[in-house]
């Protein structure tokens, strides 16, 4: 166990140097200095910028400076804002990113087990068709035509709820829900085809045949079962809602790390974009390996044929 | 081992793809007993007709303006009305989903391609080799997918090629891993083994005996790429990344109508969401029933 | 009704609380009873600097300009009037400004604004280390432009002099009519000097954030919100009405609109479609904006060096359809390149040099079009691609210019939409063959768009270059007498398009706003930042 992890750690720590070195040589790429704008700065005023921030100097040892820094956990100053350098920033945005995609992963988990588990026990009627209406609409409506229809309906119209401005739980309401549309209908459609299978298996019908009441069977006995797929999901779903929010925070003025990224790369921030790019893979590599491991310990079966793949 | 690929194992080259077609058949023979995918189906084959003929059913063309016509609701004369520029949406929306379609096929086929390629390489040649090219593999798969995209569509600039390239760099990903795990596995099979004994040659053998057999799950992966790759676009196209004016896919015309839910002309929205909303439906449905058409254990 | 019963309980603790805040707002006492109200604005994206100095964009510069008072502050009519400066003269060469400061006047530490301030702030601009993005603008300083360039490191040879704590002398380059004016821009406010120096995240909180104006920092929360407190302190601070202004944060301007109708704000620039039918209610309120928007044309580069085809392109548009069917924000059509509504430092541009000084005319421009690729030796237009910043309203215009240009002139134009700091760094690089620009007046005086077309000026990335226009606007430069320099520049404005068709100029623009109707006093001016520190919402 200890050599696994030791190596799954090795594995992690050489993926994110390679996302590093990419991200850093994509970064450069993109055609536009950080620091030439419509303004025309004098030549000594932009050596002096460029001087201050590094830029001036050999990429290669730009590199080898941004790849120290990172050991030292210092993902360097902003280009752009002179009072928060990329530490403060990502320490800014990412407790409320991550409240968000919290609470949208928590909504889309319940309703979509829910829906899913009772639409499978009334397979064919009309919480059925429901279910397979909003998982259906779910996946097939982009989240920017979502977010605004439900601002328009329940800020605008009904007043119910605040449009913008993030800080009241009231004020989290719409974006939690725009963000967990689309995991949910998922995850109801999963569940849904995965209780009906199990439905189906002998030792339900056994269970039926004893005589145990329905709803039992379905809780204690088709359940677990069912959620094996809904498990192997959680990863990508994960990822999926944390990269989601993207337009989501850009839409409801969301002061999260979403919105600081696309307005950094609008805006050639390199540091910025490095160091999201950085987080955001830490933070998905991590969050696989922990899942790598909870499946280690759940069922030994797969954690050998995982380390097989 | 299932007994189709049991019989596949002991025939020869020929009876091999016989076989292989008689496979396909059943599967279409299954999936035509199920009106939902069937019904996707139909509305696919009728989308993309539209996309390719719709335009030329009226007299406009998809960029000509009208000023003074502009922000009419659909009536005889522009059948689904007119944008902010007087452009009849008719022509638009269809050849919107030509470009959509086309993004979403492209890169789905282009995603595939390259996973065959490479997902075959890695679980032909195995061990060592194998071990490596997947290490790689999962490297990439570390990075986000949309920031990638974004990123690289800043780089190459916002274009039609531009975009489909920016989605493929990563979106190759999950058909090489589909294929290698195929390939691993009808690999140790006896009818290859032997015919790697007579010495067919691996692109031969690639071809005629390991891509067929593995054909089934890839072709439900594209069913499912080819909506995902529309929908990237179509965020794209929110953050101002979309196919440059005066192209329009679905995805542009759904940025740019956005707006309507606060002036009114809802049919500039309504019209090219529900288009990309169909193409998706249809898209997931077919998906479904392939998959379950497909699924050996569903094999008698 | 228990959800009636619910809300008056609601409503009955919210005015509790409202009244408890009013009588605890920071100061206390000294000022003047609260109940003035919150302006609520959208700052759209959380500013990257605080400090006047090194302000680049219009929302924060709103947002200082509440925070901090210049010598002169602009009154309702955009005239200037007396700030911190109580009076002022002008000696008769009109090369020196002496300013008596008002002893009154305070920083909100309690020390007074003095003469010295002034000079540290301004020459600090210039500090080629300061790195300020618009230090531009204090070139007319005598020695100005050395020594922000390095070349000069000698301070004391700047135009700049505290006769005492009270009288500052600032001593110009040229006679600079609309310098008055200029020192009320945002980069010209003055800071405090040991706060400066000292501290260097001093922007961010609230004790560090020292200031002289009608308001104080009360928070920044970044990302989120800006808010401002009314300054007890100030010394016109009879003129201040409002208790708080908070400029939240909403990058999508739709997003912003809905909040807007929803109540959460005050006041929002409406998203363009939408401009037209708030204009028609009457909802939207519709300002000159001294902003020219035109095609730029890379004078180097074929086919635009000849004149009958920068011509042709011009005469070949329709700009009433394009304004009022496409833009629908009243702005106006534009036969000539300085906006309507900009100074000429002898009443206004426009009406001096007169409204139209070109006409369209696409026969005209078909045989100009001809005659100018048979003088290049082309038999086509070349393919040559028309750059434009992404963006709804920029594709709408770019759309609209290619039909227009394929209609009157048949010529098949591409488009290339390119993201903003791209476009820049290619115009800036001049590896670009056309683009859509658009160019707007820091200041009111048309000087401040016209030397960015003479020969070798920063700005000119189309590389237009004439001696009689050279000539021309250095005599608006140094010319004293009004009258003169207002001629200059008209002749001038006539020889860069009537002549020469340097750009092709579209359209004037306008900015738009709507507001809750019981907001009141908002400047809005043609050629300054909004001022809402005189603003009320009772």
């Amino acid at each position: 166990m200890t050599r696994y992890i030791l190596r799954r750690v090795a594995a992690m720590v050489v993926t994110l140097w390679f996302i590093v070195s990419a991200t850093f040589v994509i970064m450069h790429a993109i055609p536009g200095d950080p620091f030439v704008t419509e303004a025309r700065l004098p030549e000594t005023v932009l050596a002096n910028l460029r001087a201050y921030y590094g830029t001036d100097r050999p990429l290669g040892e730009q590199y080898v400076r941004y790849l120290g820094g990172l050991l030292r956990l210092d993902l360097g100053p902003s280009f752009k804002s002179d009072t928060l350098g990329v530490n403060e920033q990502i320490a800014l945005g990412f407790p409320v990113s991550a409240q968000l995609g919290l609470q949208a992963l928590v909504l889309a988990l319940a309703l979509g087990l829910g829906l899913g588990m009772f639409a499978a026990s009334r397979a064919g009627g009309l919480v059925d068709g429901f279910t397979m209406l909003v998982g259906t609409l779910g996946i097939s409506v982009p989240s920017f035509v979502v977010a605004p229809l439900l601002i328009d309906l329940f800020a605008v119209r009904a007043g119910w709820l605040p449009v913008a401005a993030w800080g009241s739980f009231a004020s989290t309401i719409l974006p939690t829900v725009t963000l967990a549309v689309a995991p949910l209908a998922y995850i109801a459609r999963l569940t849904r085809a995965s209780v009906l299978e199990t439905l189906g298996q002998d030792y339900i019908r056994t269970a039926h045949a004893k005589g145990q009441p329905p709803l039992r069977v379905l809780v204690h006995h088709a359940l677990p079962n069912a959620l094996i797929p809904v498990v192997t999901i959680l990863g990508p779903i994960t990822a999926g809602i944390l990269v989601g929010s993207f337009v989501i925070e850009f839409i409801f003025g969301i002061p999260g790390t979403g919105r600081m990224l696309v307005r950094a790369i609008f805006e050639r921030d390199y540091p910025v974009i490095l160091g999201s790019a950085v987080f955001y893979s830490t933070l998905l590599l991590a969050f696989n390996f922990a899942v790598d491991l909870a499946y280690g310990v759940i069922d030994p079966r797969i954690r050998v044929e995982r380390s097989m793949s | 081992m299932t007994s189709a690929t049991k019989r596949l194992a002991t025939v020869p080259d020929a009876d091999a793809r016989r076989a292989a077609r008689g496979f396909w058949r059943d599967a279409l023979r299954r999936l035509r007993s199920r009106p939902l995918p069937m019904a996707a189906a139909v509305v696919l084959i009728i989308l993309v007709v539209l996309a390719v003929a719709g335009p030329l059913l009226v007299p406009y063309s998809y960029d000509a303006q009208d000023l003074l016509n502009a922000n009419q609701p659909p009536s005889a004369g522009n059948w689904f009305g007119t944008d902010d520029l007087g452009r009849d949406m008719w022509a638009r929306a269809w050849s919107g989903a030509r470009i959509s379609l086309f993004i979403g096929v492209t890169a789905a086929l282009l995603d595939l391609l390259i996973g065959i390629v490479y997902g075959g390489v890695a679980g032909y040649r195995g061990g060592r080799a194998d071990e490596l090219m997947m290490r790689f593999v999962d490297m990439l798969y570390g990075i986000p997918y949309l920031l990638l995209v974004i990123l690289l569509t800043v780089v190459f600039q916002p274009g039609l090629f531009s975009i489909i390239l920016a989605m493929i760099v990563t979106g190759w990903l999950g058909s090489a891993r589909l294929v290698r795990g195929q390939i691993l596995q009808l690999r140790e099979m006896e009818y290859i083994v032997a015919a790697r004994g007579i010495g067919v040659r691996f692109p031969r053998l690639f071809a005629r005996h390991l891509l067929p057999n593995a054909l089934g799950p890839l072709v439900v992966a594209v069913t499912f790429s080819v909506p995902h790759a529309i929908f990237t676009e179509a965020t794209l196209s929110f953050l101002g990344l979309g196919v440059p004016a005066p192209l329009a896919s679905l995805g542009t015309m759904v940025s740019d109508g956005l707006i309507t839910m606060l002036s009114g002309e809802v049919w500039r929205l309504a019209i090219p969401a529900g288009l990309i909303s169909l193409i998706m439906l249809a898209f997931n449905a077919l998906g479904d029933g392939l998959r379950d058409a497909l699924d050996p254990r569903t094999l008698g | 009704m228990r959800v009636r019963t619910m809300l008056a309980a609601t409503t009955a603790l919210a005015l509790l609380l409202s009244a408890c805040s009013g009588a605890t707002t920071p100061g206390g006492g000294t000022q003047a009873p609260a109940g003035g109200g919150v302006l609520r604005l959208n700052g759209a994206i959380n500013p990257d600097s605080m400090d006047p100095a090194l302000i680049a964009s219009r929302v924060p510069g709103e947002i200082v300009t509440t925070l901090f008072e210049s010598l002169v502050r602009l009154d309702d009519k955009g005239e200037p009037a007396p700030g911190i400066a109580e009076k002022w003269s002008v000696s008769p060469d009109g090369l020196t400004y002496t300013f008596t400061l008002r002893k009154n006047a305070k920083w909100t530490d309690g020390h007074n604004v003095t003469a010295q301030d002034f000079v540290y702030s301004y020459e600090r601009s210039l500090r080629p280390e300061t790195a300020a993005p618009l230090a531009a603008n204090l070139y007319y300083i005598k020695n100005g432009i050395p020594y922000n360039k390095g070349t000069l490191k000698d301070a004391s040879q700047l135009g700049l002099m505290a006769m005492d704590d009270y009288t500052l002398m600032t001593a110009l380059e040229a006679p600079t009519t609309f310098w008055l004016k200029l020192t009320a821009f945002f980069n010209m406010l003055p800071v405090h000097k040991e706060t400066v120096e000292g501290k260097k995240d001093w922007t961010t909180k609230p004790e560090t954030y020292i200031s002289n104006g009608p308001f104080k920092l009360k928070s920044w929360t970044p990302n989120q919100e800006i808010t401002v407190v009314r300054n007890p302190d100030y010394w016109n601070k009879g003129e201040v009405k409002l208790d708080e202004i908070t400029w939240k944060m909403i990058n999508d301007s739709n997003t912003a609109y809905q909040s807007f109708l929803a109540g959460e704000l005050d006041a929002v620039t409406p998203p363009p479609a939408l401009t037209a039918q708030l204009i028609k209610d009457g909802k939207a309120k519709v300002y000159p904006a001294a902003r020219t928007d035109f095609v730029r044309l890379n004078n180097t580069k074929a086919p635009f060096t000849n004149a009958k085809v920068r011509k042709a392109l011009a005469y070949s548009l329709e700009r009433t359809p394009l304004v009022d069917q496409v833009l629908q924000g009243q702005q106006k059509p534009g036969l000539g390149f300085i906006p309507v509504g900009l100074s000429s430092g002898a009443g206004e541009f426009r009406a001096k040099a007169g409204a139209t000084i070109f006409k369209e005319d696409a026969a005209q421009a078909k045989t100009l079009l001809a005659d100018g690729l048979k003088e290049l030796n082309l038999t086509a237009f070349p393919d040559v691609a028309l750059d434009y910043i992404t963006g709804d309203v920029n594709k709408k215009i770019v759309e609209v210019l290619q039909a227009q240009w394929k209609k009157n002139l048949g010529i098949d134009v591409k488009l290339n939409a390119m993201e903003r700091s791209t476009l820049i760094a290619a115009m800036r690089a001049g590896q670009y063959n056309w683009q859509l620009y658009s160019t707007g007046a820091d200041f009111d005086d048309a000087i401040n768009l016209l030397t960015q077309f003479q020969t070798g000026d920063g700005y000119n990335y189309g590389k237009y270059s004439n001696k009689q226009y050279d000539a021309l606007i250095d005599v608006a430069l140094k010319e004293p007498n009004a009258e003169k320099r207002a001629q200059a520049m008209v002749d001038a404005e006539k020889i860069f398009i009537v002549q020469d068709m340097g750009i092709v100029p579209l359209y004037y623009g306008t900015q738009t706003q709507v507001q809750q109707p019981n907001l009141k006093g908002v400047r809005i001016f043609t050629a300054a930042t909004n001022d809402y520190s005189r603003a009320s919402v009772k």
